[in-house]
């Protein structure tokens, strides 16, 4: 959501946006304030039929990045519909090879924010919509049951207030849950500002929660979104940990005890709206991680969907490997032990393009290498590029049993490709190699067919990857598409 | 000496029944098990449109020639399906090799490869010979169990694509039918996961290419039936809301991509157009 920009901003206003006329659902909330653009729209709400609200509310929520569906097993209790699976189910793919697993829609597009990256700010001259809380219910379990998803995601523009707005929500959700009997998953946005009583209501009833933190510094936020602050999105975050947390104790003490957000909560921001390094936005990950605890930090490479001076201009497009970049280092976090002032640094503040986080930190590394298959702890395993997690699991338990060869290696799941540069087994390497950082490199990248030619932008390195300008032809764009894919429902 | 080759029907069943047969036959031998193999005969699936020959499947004769060169210095030895055998060796596997290791076993079972019996064979020769048979799975330096691991891998994640992308639509009758056509016979496997899901809801899940069909009743346990033509006639008719409900979706598929973010290859990658002949979103 965020980044898109724009759209997101439902992600990013999300905790703002508002109820706007969208209420018009309800019927009770017709008419409320609205900007006045919005309130051209008013009239001919009433008679958009549920495709084309479908179409705008879509079309406004496309920007908000998570959509996924893990981080909860639940079996059906047999009186409802639905169930959810911990690694979360992705049912299609769009075409712009995100995956598709949860409705994601938003209560209206309505919005009285004005946030500069968001299509939906108040400003914007677009077609707005609101759905009602039975169209809502209707689509998710008709979808459903077809197996066409695994649940809603439900994030809205903000009408008259957050409070209001959450309630709308919470209207939608509570009829899904206890009149149509939905057990699938359920993912909601917390719009800041919001009472602390409602969000706590909502996360009795819901998988996820998630508040966006729109922009990765409290600087990029009050120049980006001036009706939003930085206390307000975290103050909500804060909250929601908090009540997983004894939500969790309660559970264990008493195992019927209602769940507060069972899947716990995610966050998203745009990269790129503002001129933050990518030290600092894998700075604030990591901290989001270990101070609020989140399950899912989520990057949105910025889109530029609103003409505005104070937003960049993007002349290659939306800045996908960057985006790529800091998921790749967001593993790394998450499941691979490292920190993130072991991949960057005040001096080297971002992302190497050509090679990604973990091949990069070994080669800066290389006295470490090459690591002893059957002896290395597991640790250090998942430090060898070409090892993931599930492969070092399978190393360590099989080396029990029999010191591996490289051909088991390869059955384990190992990528040899690049482990070859970084490992031994039984004190011999796979090949004769080099153990040298210019080498490897250049070995690597040519396994991996990406001929990248923007060499200046690896700061102070491009001598090291000299040999490289003979792919200059090749446009940066090129190297995106076989990276920037997420399964964004398994990775939740 | 001959090697023995046990030619078993292709199901757990009959799969097991090969397993409980060549070791008595191995127990016999000086050879022991190097003496024995298993082979499947069984229903030959070609091609997605559901056209195929029949093998000998369910009667146990004959047919195998078909899989594979018959070789020399070779004794084949059909073995019809016995419920009893095969229960007795799955009893064997649970106990001795644990819940973890049988499923991977019977995810192996479900696999296209002609040469997975003989993997699944093996790959028990090898774990019951083990102190602890849990750890059947941690000796991937054995080829047999590398190579069962590597089936049910395949399985398993066939498997976890149908949970994704089959589709069901709603028939006059209100019942919901989906159909796949599988590469590997995972359709029991799909069971558990949408009865668990969709108990209150009458559906039917058809393999094309194995004509067979997993019903479930509304607040009923769940069954297959094999051999089944599917009623071309009845299963045409939708619903008055199906077409309905399709249209919203494909507008919702196309309508939540980001136009400059395109990416058919990365699509194509996550959602192979094996698949989307029967998914509405791409009709």
């Amino acid at each position: 959501m965020y980044m898109d920009t724009k759209k997101y901003e439902l992600l990013s206003e999300n905790s703002i946006e508002s109820p706007a006329a969208g209420i018009s659902a309800g019927g009770d909330i017709s008419g409320r304030a609205r900007s006045g653009k919005n309130t051209l729209s008013v009239g001919k709400d009433g008679q958009l039929s549920v495709m084309e609200k479908l179409q705008i509310l879509t079309d406004a929520a496309k920007y908000d990045v998570a959509c996924t569906s893990s981080g909860v097993e639940r079996k059906g209790s047999g009186k409802g519909m639905g169930n959810t699976k911990l690694a979360g189910i992705c049912h299609s793919f769009a075409a712009d090879g995100r995956c598709i697993s949860l409705l994601k829609i938003l209560f209206t597009n309505y919005c009285i924010y004005d946030c500069k990256y968001c299509i939906n700010r108040s400003s914007n001259d677009v077609e707005r919509a609101a759905f009602t809380p039975e169209e809502i219910c209707e689509l998710t379990i008709n979808f459903y049951r077809r197996n066409y998803i695994e649940g809603l995601f439900l994030s809205s523009g903000i009408i008259k207030d957050p409070s209001y707005t959450m309630e709308l929500i919470y209207t939608a959700i509570w009829r899904l849950r206890n009149i149509y009997r939905f057990e699938g998953y359920i993912h909601v946005k917390a719009i800041p500002g919001a009472d602390p009583e409602i969000i706590y209501r909502l996360g009795l009833l819901v998988d996820r929660m998630s508040v966006n933190l729109e922009l990765p510094t409290a600087e990029g936020l009050r120049n980006l979104a001036p009706n939003k602050n930085r206390t307000t999105i975290l103050k909500p975050m804060r909250q929601i940990q908090n009540g997983i947390a004894s939500s969790k104790e309660e559970v264990a003490l008493y195992r019927h005890a209602p769940q507060f957000v069972p899947a716990g909560q995610s966050t998203q921001m745009i990269i790129g709206a503002t001129p933050e390094n990518d030290y600092q936005i894998v700075s604030v990950a990591e901290s989001l991680y270990q101070k609020f605890a989140l399950k899912r930090v989520f990057y949105s490479a910025f889109i530029r969907v609103n003409e505005d001076k104070m937003l960049p201009a993007l002349p290659g497009g939306p800045p996908l490997l960057r985006e790529h970049r800091l998921y790749q280092a967001d593993f790394l976090l998450r499941y691979y032990g490292f920190e993130a002032k072991e991949l960057l640094s005040e001096e080297r503040p971002n992302f190497n393009v050509l090679l990604d986080p973990k091949c990069d930190w070994a080669l800066r590394h290389l006295e470490l290498f090459p690591m002893e298959v059957n002896k290395a702890s597991y640790e250090m395993l998942l430090r060898v590029p070409g090892i993931g997690v599930k492969s070092a699991q399978r190393i360590v338990r099989g080396r029990r049993l029999g010191s591996l060869r490289f051909e088991d290696l390869k059955k384990i799941g190992v990528v040899l490709k690049r482990a070859l540069y970084f490992i031994c087994c039984n004190g011999k390497m796979m090949y004769r190699t080099k153990i040298e950082e210019d080498y490897i490199t250049r070995n690597l990248l040519d396994t991996d067919q990406r001929r990248p030619a923007v060499p200046d932008i690896i700061d102070g390195r491009e001598v090291t990857y000299k040999q490289l300008s003979l792919f200059d032809d090749v446009t940066a764009a090129g190297m995106v598409p076989a990276q920037s894919g997420q399964r964004y429902a398994g990775a939740g | 000496m001959d090697v023995m080759v046990f030619v078993c029907e292709d199901s757990i069943e009959g799969i097991l029944t090969g397993v409980y047969d060549a070791w008595a036959e191995a127990l016999s031998s000086r050879l022991g098990h190097a003496h024995c193999r298993l082979a499947v005969t069984g229903r030959r699936i070609s091609g997605v449109d559901g056209s195929r020959q029949d093998g000998g499947m369910g009667d146990g004769q004959g047919s195998f020639e078909e899989y594979f060169n018959l070789e020399l210095f070779c004794t084949y030895r059909d073995t019809p399906p016995d419920a009893g055998k095969a229960g007795k060796v799955i009893r064997t596997l649970r106990r001795r090799l644990g819940e973890e290791v049988y499923e991977c076993l019977c995810y192996a079972m479900a696999s296209r490869e002609p040469d997975k019996a003989e993997a699944v064979y093996k790959t028990i020769v090898a774990g019951l010979s083990m102190k602890e048979g849990h750890r059947t799975l941690d000796k991937v330096t054995d080829p047999y169990v590398a190579r069962c691991f590597d089936l049910k891998r395949n399985v398993g994640s066939e498997i976890h694509r149908e949970l994704e992308f089959l589709r069901f639509q709603e028939l006059e009758s209100g019942v919901l039918l989906a159909k796949i056509h599988p590469k590997n016979d995972v359709l029991m496997y799909l069971g558990p996961h949408f009865s668990d899901r969709l108990p209150l809801e009458n559906f039917l899940i058809y393999d094309i290419s194995r004509r067979k069909a997993l019903f479930h009743e509304r607040e009923k346990d769940w069954y297959m039936m094999d051999a089944l033509e599917l009623d071309g006639e009845m299963a045409g008719r939708i619903s008055t809301e199906e077409e309905y409900y399709q249209d919203l979706f494909r507008t919702f598929c196309r309508t939540i991509a980001i136009e400059s973010r395109e990416n058919r290859a990365l699509q194509r990658q996550f959602l192979p157009l094996y698949f989307r002949d029967l998914m509405p979103e791409f009709q």
